[in-house]
């Protein structure tokens, strides 16, 4: 009778302990999280590739979710990453893909973190390149490529490459070959954009009829922009000063008479020199869709 | 007296044993020469560490002789055909402790490739008294059980020759009893058994003839005619085979340097 | 033949009866359960997420017959002497080695087996839980293949575990020498990989090379048989490589049989 009161006490003081500690332990715990974390960055990934012996797809899984957690912790606690963490964060991110180099998670939350919390552009693209390269029929590294290049490195040409490689990708929405196309335009290499239309056309020449309105429609405006351009250019060689309008340029280059808007916008010169449309090459019907 | 056919031969067969590399050689047997014929009890008796084990083991071909040659029914030890007819049942029977009774007698008759023969199967079952417990795990029975559920796998495929090893080991009186009556009867059906036994009244009981080993050698065989002549049926011991023993043992005692 | 399947069947219910087959249900059941539930906390690899966990249990599961049972089914045999229970009968030790050997493979299939069912079902609780547009990388033959090859693997394995026990009379020893050839064979690829890299900056020692050529050589690679990364893309594997892995596979269990039945021809046994 005695010994099992004993037992009770130890068990129900072992029970107060513990509830008690908890929150304590957890704390300590987390005061480590990113030594532990750091001491795995400082790990070279082949010495992480060889003790994961035959379980590097889960080994990737925890030390994501690891990783995961971490970044959760500090958002939890209102803390902003040093420049120091988040290039931890890089070195753990590089681990996990060469654990498993088809593991997109980490690729898409290097995307979303990466460029936008810590400024680190390139870092983010060598992760999505090693995506690129190891995920081949997977339009999204290509994807988030072209949008790096557009918005934060304000590289249309570079964008447009990678779109172009997005756009031919199982998957990949059709808009895309139209935004390869734009994005040449926006780097004032619009024959670009036409030859990458008529091949599209080309090998697409049995797909849906919407989609061969939509790219035929986008290779019009562009042809009718590289026209008009041409002409400009013939313009200012032969008077010496631009035009001051965009009618102004007929009679000139092999421009006889004004091209028509497939979108149904009238056609403008930008200040710097370029053609342009005020329908911005998106339909009306859309455009009123959308409002 | 017409011919007897040997079931069992060994000619001056030796065997060394060394624990460690560097340890001097433990002598086990030396220069054993047996022969048990067709229909015989051969009884083996002697202290422990005399070689008794040892010499199953060889006739068993769990371990070869350093030298001699061993025949059973005309085969060697390492001829699994020899193993065909032998029922042996160990010092300290282990079998399966998670498997049952009849998975063992099934494998037995798997091995042998004869049809499992229920009939035969439940009357041995009834002869060693574990019908009731026979697809129950080994690890529920007693040690007493575990001895008989030995026994009776050893007899299962009806074996021409039986080698026992202390089969009165970890048995109750009724136990010794029932074992010592299917020894016998077994006997009588014309088969061999080769018996080892610390319990010399089994023996007596039990065997034609008796081998009294110790350190290794066959020191001395003890059979009925080993009797004061004129005074006893020639079929006992007259001299109480346990003097018989001690006697032998001192004298050779006396003579080892 | 017949003795030789005689000795794996009894092996195999020895086995099963050691209540293995309990303690898998209940892991396989914990890992269903877990898989699908830590899945939850990722973005969007759900289904690579619950194969990595699945397939993983599956191979654990594989693994704890060479390294628990196995070992105890062979070496406690001789320890124990419940080997001369079969040496009694009829049967040349060759059948023991052989018989041994396939009812611990009957064994680690049946485990595996059971955990290949619970994956299925936790990858269908996935799509029940989280949608089928997570799971649209599954491919039933690529994970089917992967866990016949993880099995494969662990057969060499087993085999190993059979020589060693014939080689040493220490069941402890017999453990630990199969850990280590499991660690050798996983990690000697990475090794040799990682030495092919020319790298001005490393310098490794010669006997180091030497080592690790002899290993190579001489250990089974078992990360030949590691395809859970592609099964868990749905990557379909294809049926040369698959071949070859088989022909591999069946290479070494052959030789290291024979090995083992060499060692234990001539062996004292009680």
């Amino acid at each position: 009778m005695k010994a099992r009161l004993s037992v009770l006490i130890v068990i129900l003081l072992s029970v107060l302990v513990i509830a008690s500690t908890n929150k304590d332990i957890y704390d300590i715990s987390n005061n480590n999280y990113q030594e532990s974390l750091g001491n795995l960055g400082n790990i070279p990934s082949s010495m992480v590739q060889i003790a994961s012996l035959e379980f590097k797809g889960v080994s990737a899984d925890l030390l994501f979710l690891k990783t995961m957690a971490f970044i959760g912790l500090k958002i939890k606690e209102n803390e902003n990453l040093t420049s120091e963490q988040w290039h931890l964060v890089y070195d753990i991110l590089q681990l996990i893909t060469d654990l498993d180099t088809r593991f997109f998670d980490p690729y898409l939350f290097a995307q979303m973190m990466l460029p936008w919390q810590a400024g680190m552009v390139q870092e983010a693209n060598s992760l999505l390149q090693k995506a690129a390269n190891n995920r081949p029929n997977d339009f999204r590294p290509y994807y988030f490529l072209g949008f790096n290049a557009f918005y934060f490195e304000q590289n249309a040409r570079k964008a447009a490459l990678y779109f172009e490689k997005a756009s031919v990708l199982p998957g990949a929405p059709f808009y895309f070959k139209g935004l390869a196309a734009r994005f040449s335009v926006y780097d004032n290499n619009v024959s670009a954009g036409i030859a990458f239309l008529q091949k599209l056309l080309q090998q697409n020449s049995n797909n849906d009829r919407q989609v061969q309105q939509y790219l035929s429609t986008r290779l019009q405006a562009l042809q009718a922009i590289q026209k008009l351009e041409k002409a400009l250019a013939d313009y200012t060689k032969s008077t010496g000063h631009p035009p001051k309008r965009i009618e102004d340029v007929i009679g000139y280059g092999d421009l006889e008479v004004m091209p028509e808007d497939p979108y149904g916008g009238k056609w403008i010169i930008l200040d710097n020199g370029r053609v342009y449309t005020t329908s911005k090459l998106v339909s009306k019907k859309h455009k009123d869709s959308k409002q | 007296m017409g011919q007897w056919q040997t079931m069992i031969q060994t000619d001056s067969i030796s065997k060394t044993y060394s624990t460690h590399l560097f340890e001097k050689k433990i002598p086990a047997l030396n220069d054993i020469s047996l022969h048990v014929n067709k229909g015989e009890v051969f009884g083996i008796i002697g202290p422990n560490g005399a070689g008794k084990s040892t010499l199953i083991k060889i006739l068993l071909g769990f371990i070869q002789s350093d030298s001699g040659s061993v025949t059973i029914n005309g085969l060697a030890p390492s001829d699994t055909r020899s193993r065909s007819n032998i029922g042996y049942l160990p010092e300290s029977p282990c079998l399966y402790p998670q498997l049952t009774l009849i998975d063992h007698l099934r494998f037995s008759s798997r091995v042998t490739g004869d049809p499992f023969d229920k009939s035969w199967c439940k009357n041995l079952l009834d002869k060693v008294d574990l019908a009731h417990v026979s697809r129950k795990p080994l690890a529920k029975y007693s040690k007493g059980m575990v001895q008989r559920a030995a026994l009776a796998y050893a007899l299962f495929h009806n074996p021409d020759i039986l080698i026992l090893d202390e089969p009165m080991s970890g048995l109750d009186p009724v136990g010794r009893h029932l074992v010592v009556q299917l020894i016998k009867e077994y006997h009588q059906k014309g088969h061999t058994i080769l018996f080892c036994s610390h319990i010399l009244s089994d023996v007596e009981n039990i065997c034609d003839k008796v081998g009294l080993m110790n350190h290794g050698s066959l020191v001395k065989m003890l059979t009925p005619d080993a009797v004061s002549p004129g005074q006893q049926p020639p079929e006992q011991y007259s001299i109480p085979l346990e003097r018989q023993f001690f006697e032998t043992l001192a004298e050779q005692e006396q003579h080892t340097p | 033949m017949k003795s030789i399947l005689a000795v794996a069947l009894l092996s195999y219910k020895e086995g099963i009866r050691q209540k293995l087959l309990y303690s898998t249900v209940l892991f396989a059941i914990l890992m269903c359960f877990g898989a699908v539930l830590v899945s939850g906390l990722f973005l969007r690899d759900i289904s690579k997420i619950i194969l990595d966990f699945c397939l993983t249990a599956v191979n654990i599961g594989g693994l704890l017959v060479p390294f628990f049972l196995a070992i105890h089914l062979l070496s406690r045999d001789i320890e124990r002497k419940s080997i001369v229970t079969i040496l009694a009968q009829p049967l040349a030790r060759h059948s023991y080695i052989i018989g041994k050997f396939l009812g611990i493979s009957y064994l680690t299939a049946t485990v595996m087996a059971i955990l290949t069912v619970t994956t299925f079902i936790s990858v269908w609780m996935g799509i029940a839980l989280y949608g089928e547009k997570f799971f649209t990388s599954f491919a039933l033959l690529p994970v089917l293949s992967s866990i016949l090859l993880s099995w494969l693997g662990i057969l060499v394995l087993n085999a190993m575990v059979v020589l060693w026990c014939t080689v040493t009379t220490s069941s402890f020893l017999a453990t630990l020498l199969t850990f280590f050839t499991y660690i050798i064979g996983h990690s000697i690829d990475d090794v040799v990989r990682f030495l092919s890299i020319e790298n001005s900056k490393m310098i490794i020692a010669l006997p180091v090379r030497k080592v690790i050529e002899f290993c190579q050589y001489i250990f089974p690679n078992l990360s030949a048989f590691d395809f859970k990364n592609q099964a868990a893309h749905g990557l379909s594997i294809p049926a040369s490589e698959f071949l070859f892995v088989t022909v591999y596979a069946i290479a070494y269990i052959c030789i290291i049989l024979s090995l083992a039945i060499l060692f234990f021809r001539k062996r004292d046994i009680a």
